[in-house]
């Protein structure tokens, strides 16, 4: 790998590193500020994800730990 | 048609919304299993034990059902013993299941679990339930326990007796939610209520009679404790014994970080071999650079070293949930609450920091069954005083590093260390409590009303589940926070580049080695170097990552960068007596940031978060300066 590639590869995992850490030490609130700060621009390059982002701050705001737990449907079958 | 078609058959159906389903809530005492049988219903892995007040706040699941394909919305709620809370958490079940909790319409069903094995207690808040007129199916849960130990069940004949559904359910086994999901997939429902009518007060003469409907319902199903339960519960005269409940206490407790030690070594140092290994590998096949050197300083080094330290995790939860499912924690509360007592606290504090050995944040959040709030802010002060997890790695690393693996007696002596660092951290909690208690958070002393549930043995898939659920989350730890901030910490540790001519490694000059420097002035009085310096810094997101922290920057203050074993480099590096000191700072160690936010929220004040940060600094700080000098002065160098 060419040296300048590695340095610019390097750089973008410390940068993620970074914001990642930052995120996850926030308070949910704070997350949601943040959130609405980098709205306008999130929400032209990745909606989707914007969207997942808040309502999944805003549950983790309502509830506590328990909360964040597998929100998914169960399926019983028939006997 | 029988009886139990007609009970079910309700006048109208009308329909509902097919995406977001009825509602239905999981009411009961607490301990009646309503959590098991949550999980059982919606797939999930809620945690579940054998004492009451494990759930303290609404947990919302789903599941679709198998003849209408209907999906189902289930809560959780809070135990509680009847419609009139006399804590936080059955006030949450309570206004919940009368629709006046202000996100929450009121259920479209209730359905009101019951212990079968002890009935007496559990009807009377199917009375209050059904006495509100909700449209409600009742579980009969642990039906095959009943039946093992002898008690006569006749459903039918309780269905009659009540006037509801009653369904037999065995939550703790595969299929053995069918029968509940059966009778909740075929029920009729009736058009949603926005409004549920708040019963009047119970007065002394309501409760009287609430009683008496009781026992004659249980009369009429002739429901009987059998002889064999009776006498099992003598075991409780050992067990409860004022002079061999504690010595048993004390031996229980011993074994168990006895065996965190013995038992862990042979995983240990399979795990720690294999991270060896993998250093070597990719030492050997990816070329120099500074990807290299991330993946082996950062990522092995930094990760990599705290996840040597799962099997003495397992361990540890494998005791503390054994104890739980077995029915022996409540009776261990119920013999520290006179200690509990002469130091102010409320006896139900016992359970709240029970959960904080796990994490200080579940145990705050369990604070909620105490009643009186000054009670619940002291104990919320003292919960990150009982040592967590995340120091669990911390310990054994420098007990592993400084403490030879020797016996005192028959016992262990790292094993005994531990055990000290624990008590360690209980005791200096019934201090804290003491000094709150007498001086700012004055309160009347409450008397412990505790229900002991039954002895049974601890159920394996529980257990399972259990140890699943602290292995993924530590996991997911290490996978997520630990190495992004080890990748954060290593481009600290390696910008910016050394000057030309410097001789000492490259951390020396980057920006991590400059704070750590600048911290040493405020920590070198209790001994600690600049490595250990940058290390808190982290340690303020989880403990564990301190560990993490240490192995990247001994990994970067080498002159290889293979990584390697980081217990051998520090025994190497430091004195005993700093040794000592970082073990007693971590007893007090400062919040974690997660821990504080929570207290913020449950305290809905900045407040106690910042004293309790600033307490925990001075005694952290307090103990490591008296720790070091007296080592010193011991000759521990």
């Amino acid at each position: 790998m060419a040296p300048l590639l590695e340095n610019i590869l390097v750089g973008l995992i410390v940068a993620t590193c970074a914001v990642f850490s930052a995120w996850r030490l926030m308070s949910p609130r704070l997350r949601l500020r943040t959130l609405e700060l980098f709205a306008p621009a999130l929400g032209k390059v990745a909606p989707g994800m914007l969207t997942r982002l808040r309502t999944r701050t805003i549950g983790q705001l309502s509830g506590g730990c328990g909360s964040c737990s597998h929100n998914k449907t169960a399926i019983h079958h028939r006997r | 048609m029988n009886a139990s078609a007609d009970i079910r058959a309700e006048p109208r159906l009308v329909g509902l919304s097919a995406v977001s389903g009825p509602s239905l809530s999981l009411v009961g005492v607490p301990n009646c299993g309503k959590t098991a049988l949550f999980n059982r219903l919606t797939g999930s892995r809620q945690k579940v034990a054998n004492y009451p007040g494990v759930t303290v706040e609404r947990k919302e699941g789903r599941f679709a059902g198998p003849s209408t394909g209907r999906v189902y919305r289930l809560i959780d709620l809070p135990g509680a013993y009847s419609l009139e809370p006399t804590s936080l958490d059955e006030a949450v079940a309570r206004d919940v299941i009368l629709g006046r909790h202000a996100s929450e319409p009121p259920p479209d069903l209730l359905v009101c679990v019951v212990d079968a094995t002890n009935l007496r207690l559990n009807l009377r808040l199917v009375l209050e339930l059904k006495r509100i007129g909700r449209p409600m199916i009742v579980a009969l849960n642990m039906s095959d326990v009943a039946k093992q130990r002898g008690f006569r069940l006749d459903r039918a004949a309780l269905e009659r007796a009540l006037g509801v559904p009653v369904v037999e359910t065995v939550a703790v086994k595969p299929g053995g939610e069918r029968a509940l999901v059966e009778a909740i997939d075929q029920y009729r429902f009736t058009e949603h209520q926005t409004h549920v009518e708040t019963p009047p007060p119970a007065t002394a003469a309501d409760i009287e009679a609430t009683q008496r409907e009781v026992r004659r319902i249980l009369d009429e199903i002739g429901y009987r404790v059998p002889p064999r339960v009776a006498l099992l519960s003598k075991l409780d005269s050992v067990v409860l014994n004022p002079i061999a409940g504690p010595i048993l206490l004390a031996i229980v407790l011993f074994l168990m970080f006895q065996a965190v030690f013995s038992w862990a070594r042979v995983p240990m140092d399979f795990i720690q071999d294999q991270i060896n290994a993998l250093g070597k590998v990719i030492g050997a096949t990816m070329p120099a650079g500074p990807l290299r050197n991330l993946v082996l300083n950062g990522v092995i080094a930094g990760a990599g070293s705290v996840l040597v330290f799962v099997p003495q995790i397992l361990i540890l939860f494998f005791f503390i949930l054994s104890l739980e499912d077995s029915g022996y924690l409540p009776r261990a509360a119920y013999m520290l609450d006179r200690l509990m007592g002469k130091v102010g606290l409320s006896g139900r504090a016992f359970i709240p920091l029970l959960s904080s050995f796990a994490c200080a944040i579940p145990g705050v959040l369990a604070t909620r069954t105490i009643p009186s709030s000054r009670d619940r802010l002291a104990t919320i002060m003292i919960a990150p005083l009982m040592t967590c997890s995340a120091r669990l790695p911390v310990y054994a690393l420098l007990i592993g590093a400084f403490i030879p693996q020797r016996s005192v007696g028959i016992f262990n002596l790292r094993g005994l260390v531990l055990f000290t660092l624990y008590m360690a951290g209980v005791l200096s909690a019934m201090g804290v409590a003491f000094a709150l208690k007498r001086t700012v958070m004055r309160g009347e002393e409450r008397p412990l009303l505790l229900e002991l549930p039954e002895y049974r043995f601890p159920n394996v898939r529980n257990l399972a589940l259990g140890l699943w659920e602290r292995l993924r989350i530590f996991l997911g730890r290490v996978g997520t926070i630990i190495l992004a901030l080890m990748v954060v910490l290593w481009f600290l540790a390696s910008f910016p580049a050394p000057p030309g001519g410097a001789t000492g490694p490259a951390i020396q000059y980057s920006i991590a080695g400059m704070l750590g420097r600048g911290l040493q002035f405020i920590f070198a009085p209790i001994g600690f170097n600049w490595q250990i310096s940058i290390a808190l810094v982290p340690g303020l997101a989880a403990r564990e990552v301190a560990v993490s922290a240490l192995g990247t920057v001994y990994a970067m203050s080498d002159t290889g960068d293979v990584a390697g074993a980081l217990a051998p480099v520090i025994a190497r590096s430091w004195s005993l007596a700093t040794a000592l000191s970082l073990l007693a700072w971590y007893v007090f160690a400062p919040q974690c940031l997660s821990t504080l936010a929570v207290v913020k929220r449950e305290t809905n004040s900045w407040r106690y978060p910042l004293i309790m940060a600033g307490y925990l600094f001075v005694l952290a700080y307090a103990a490591s300066f008296i720790t070091y000098h007296v080592a010193l002065a011991l000759g521990a160098t």
